[in-house]
């Protein structure tokens, strides 16, 4: 009898725990077939989504926008408990069910797969610091946030983003409705759609919640007064609610459901702040076609939209390097630039893919002034990098509409000021305005030259481009702000890679450059067929080892 | 000679401090595939736990559940089988404490009444279990139940007493090495687990008591909670 209510008491801890009587869960249920049946893209899309597609040299009736089966779904609704969404792209219906019923699905005839959409929580790649007024700092922050992508630039050539239009997915876009930073686009009606996706009503309203997507808006278009806040303060905007604070279930699907909403509704750039790491995958599942929302991601480019997502906040946890999805090599990936130093911020997750592409792609300021609900505040983390580069995205995609989404992106990296020299903690760096404006004036002219000398190879800084053509010394190089303390910009750095034969860095570095001879190596510590690469100040050069 | 070498000494400073290295990346740590975490092959953290006593009717109801407890701490090693199975050890310390009630039916160990009275028993043990994680997921821990068993020794076995004597002084009695305690203890344990949080359950199947002295025996089952020392 003793041991029976023993017994008892350890199954009633193992009944009551809620992984047990949860039974319900989320399953993708993939289709084997769709029906042509009377689809007619243009009437199904947005004038601008059928725009995009001939930009982009797509094909407007495609397969995987046909609408999935009917019949199959009205089959599967009566065994599940619900359908939470349905997926034209993937060819599937999402639905909540538990074990028994999804069984029953998967013996239904034209069903080819189902895959088990795990419930667990939300990392949306920021963390903030709210600060109510707008200081010096800020203000410094503020305008190094897109100047440094060439605002002025951008201003002076009338472009703003007109025309495009991008879609944000977030987690909530609190008070953006009365957002002063936004007037501009509620006045002249450019906020095209919203909709919250993590509602079962699936309501339209999505100023609620959390003020990350409201700061994250901030940064591609907001502007307070004259003040800009981010680049594409021209742009349209459709508005989605991927995500929740403490969310457990179907943020992937969501984001799946929103890239296909935004798909319709004529969507140019998708800018996501969010990122998927270690508690739904491993580092080596960042490969870029493993996991459900870099899937997704990859399918939304293959529609002619660019993806813009954050590279993540992953650079100081053990975790260490980007997640999903921004691992899809579709994806235009940003890291953070930290504004005090003029270099990688630490928290900004570093590449390569799990597969060792390069990522991220491109990088940004990770620490911005931002239009939160009530003021301008302080706030930090690649959330902010992704929606700056957006921005800028937007406006040089407006220099050249012709440009596919994936041409653009490749202009996009190749605008870097690193560019062509990489690393995996900028991409090729911070996206210049004057590739786009002054294609033609750009100069590559040497600013370091290397002289080799038996095995040694030692890298001299050109005089010219030094402070007054000296020599520099410790404190002569760096600039001076007015207050007296140093301010180091990023071309002020001497980067250099080693890059082994198959063209992945094995490391790489960022120097001080405080005298003319900034760097020897020996090759001897070096195997063949490595490449040296080295940049500094617009200038790039590679040595075989 | 001497001179020589502080200029060497001064030129080596020169050439190891005249690069400032802001960022310096070895890749090949990010493109290695780990094994160790914790849904990786091998992991192992420390955890903190607290138990009480749980007494049923005719077995132990005589120590006050209150202020009766297990301390433990310890190392749990986790072997990593697939998604959802694991196998693991734990070693650790317990520290359990048994406050005897004193009533006028006491009989543990005697029927002598003291105004405190507690019987202190320190293990040392170690544990084997097999762990069964629910849910898809990535290097996390998740939700899992652990089924096992443990064994250990009873390295620390004392009675305390605290009684006043006749002149209004605390009069504190220890005994320690009790003969009539077991020198190992045996048991089955139960975990369910959400990352580092769990609830435990442990069943010691063995007596605490010699069965030769005829004490009627402590709580068998402890119910408790650990902390996971590993970062979320």
């Amino acid at each position: 009898m003793r041991k029976a209510k023993v017994i008892f008491i350890l199954l009633s801890f193992i009944f009551m725990w809620p992984g047990f009587t949860e039974a319900q869960q989320q399953w993708m249920v993939y289709l084997k077939d769709k029906q042509h049946n009377d689809f007619n893209p243009y009437t199904y899309f947005d004038s601008k989504a059928i725009e995009r597609r001939l930009n982009s040299g797509l094909a407007v009736d495609d397969p995987s926008d046909w609408p999935v089966n009917e019949a199959y779904v009205n089959q599967i609704t009566p065994l599940v408990t619900e359908v939470v969404m349905i997926s034209r792209w993937f060819n599937g219906v999402a639905v909540e069910a538990d074990a028994t019923q999804i069984l029953n699905v998967k013996n239904l005839p034209f069903v080819l797969d189902i895959e088990w959409v795990e419930p667990l929580r939300l990392q949306v790649a920021s963390y903030q610091d709210y600060d109510t007024s707008m200081n010096a700092g800020q203000a410094e922050v503020l305008r190094g946030q897109i100047n440094t992508l060439g605002a002025e630039a951008w201003r002076n050539a009338g472009i703003n983003g007109k025309g495009m239009r991008i879609a944000i997915f977030d987690v909530g876009f609190l008070n953006a409705d009365h957002v002063p930073a936004f007037d501009d686009i509620r006045s002249d009606k450019r906020l095209i759609a919203t909709h919250d996706f993590t509602s079962r009503k699936k309501s339209n309203y999505v100023f609620y919640g959390n003020a990350h997507g409201t700061e994250v808006w901030s940064c591609i278009a907001g502007k307070v007064g004259e003040t800009q806040i981010g680049l594409a303060t021209g742009a349209e905007f459709l508005l989605a609610k991927t995500e929740k604070d403490s969310e457990k279930f179907a943020e992937e699907l969501n984001w799946l459901a929103a890239a296909e909403w935004a798909d319709k509704n004529g969507a140019d750039i998708i800018n996501s702040s969010l990122g998927y790491t270690g508690k739904r995958y491993f580092s080596w599942q960042m490969d870029g076609k493993t996991s459900f929302v870099t899937r997704a991601a990859n399918m939304a480019a293959r529609k002619g939209m660019l993806v813009v997502n954050a590279a993540g906040n992953e650079g100081t946890d053990a975790w260490h390097t980007i997640g999903a999805p921004a691992d899809a090599d579709s994806v235009l990936s940003v890291g953070g630039i930290d504004p005090e130093t003029g270099y990688h911020i630490a928290f900004s997750s570093y590449g390569p893919t799990s597969d060792k592409r390069m990522k991220p792609n491109v990088a940004a300021y990770g620490h911005v002034t931002a239009a939160a609900p009530s003021a301008l505040t302080s706030t930090q983390g690649t959330s902010f990098s992704s929606p700056l580069v957006a921005g800028f995205a937007a406006c040089a995609w407006q220099t050249n509409r012709s440009l596919t989404n994936m041409q653009i992106f490749s202009e996009i990296e190749k605008s870097g000021n690193l560019y062509p020299y990489f690393d995996y903690a900028h991409g090729f760096g911070i996206p210049q305005a004057d590739h786009f404006l002054n294609r033609d004036k750009k100069t590559t002219e040497p600013t370091f030259r290397i002289v080799e000398n038996g095995d040694s190879i030692t890298v001299f800084i050109n005089k010219t481009f030094t402070l007054n053509g000296t020599n520099p010394g410790e404190s002569e190089y760096k600039n001076q702000l007015p207050d007296g303390t140093e301010k180091r910009e990023m071309n002020d750095f001497f980067y250099y890679n080693i890059m082994n034969k198959a063209g992945v860095i094995d490391s790489y570095y960022v120097l001080v450059v405080s005298q003319q001879e900034v760097l020897t190596v020996l090759k001897s510590n070096y195997r063949d067929g490595e490449t040296l690469n080295l940049h500094f100040a617009g200038y790039s050069l590679s040595v075989k080892l | 000679m001497k001179a020589f070498l502080i200029f060497l000494l001064f030129s080596i400073s020169i050439i190891t401090f005249s690069q400032e290295v802001l960022l310096g990346q070895d890749v090949k740590p990010d493109t290695l595939r780990p094994v160790f975490g914790p849904n990786l092959r091998h992991f192992a953290y420390g955890y903190l736990g607290i138990g009480v006593p749980v007494p049923f009717s005719g077995t132990g109801n005589y120590v006050m559940p209150g202020v009766s407890s297990t301390l433990s701490f310890g190392i749990r090693y986790k072997r990593r089988l697939s998604n959802t199975f694991a196998l693991g050890l734990d070693l650790g310390m317990n520290f359990s404490g048994f406050r005897i009630k004193q009533d006028a039916g006491k009989t543990v160990p005697d029927k002598e009444i003291n105004r405190k009275e507690k019987f202190q028993v320190n293990t040392s043990v170690g544990s084997a279990y097999f762990r069964i994680n629910a849910g898809r997921r990535g290097n996390y821990m998740g939700n899992y139940l652990d089924l096992g068993a443990f064994g250990g020794w009873n390295m620390a076995k004392k009675h305390k007493t605290v009684n006043d004597n006749t002149n209004g002084e605390k009069v504190k009695v220890i005994t320690g090495k009790l003969s009539y305690i077991e020198n190992f203890s045996y048991g089955v344990l139960g975990r369910i687990g959400i990352n580092r949080y769990t609830i435990t359950a442990r069943y010691r199947l063995s007596d605490i008591f010699t069965p030769s002295y005829s004490i009627p025996e402590l709580p068998r089952l402890t119910i408790g909670v650990e902390v996971g020392l590993l970062k979320e």
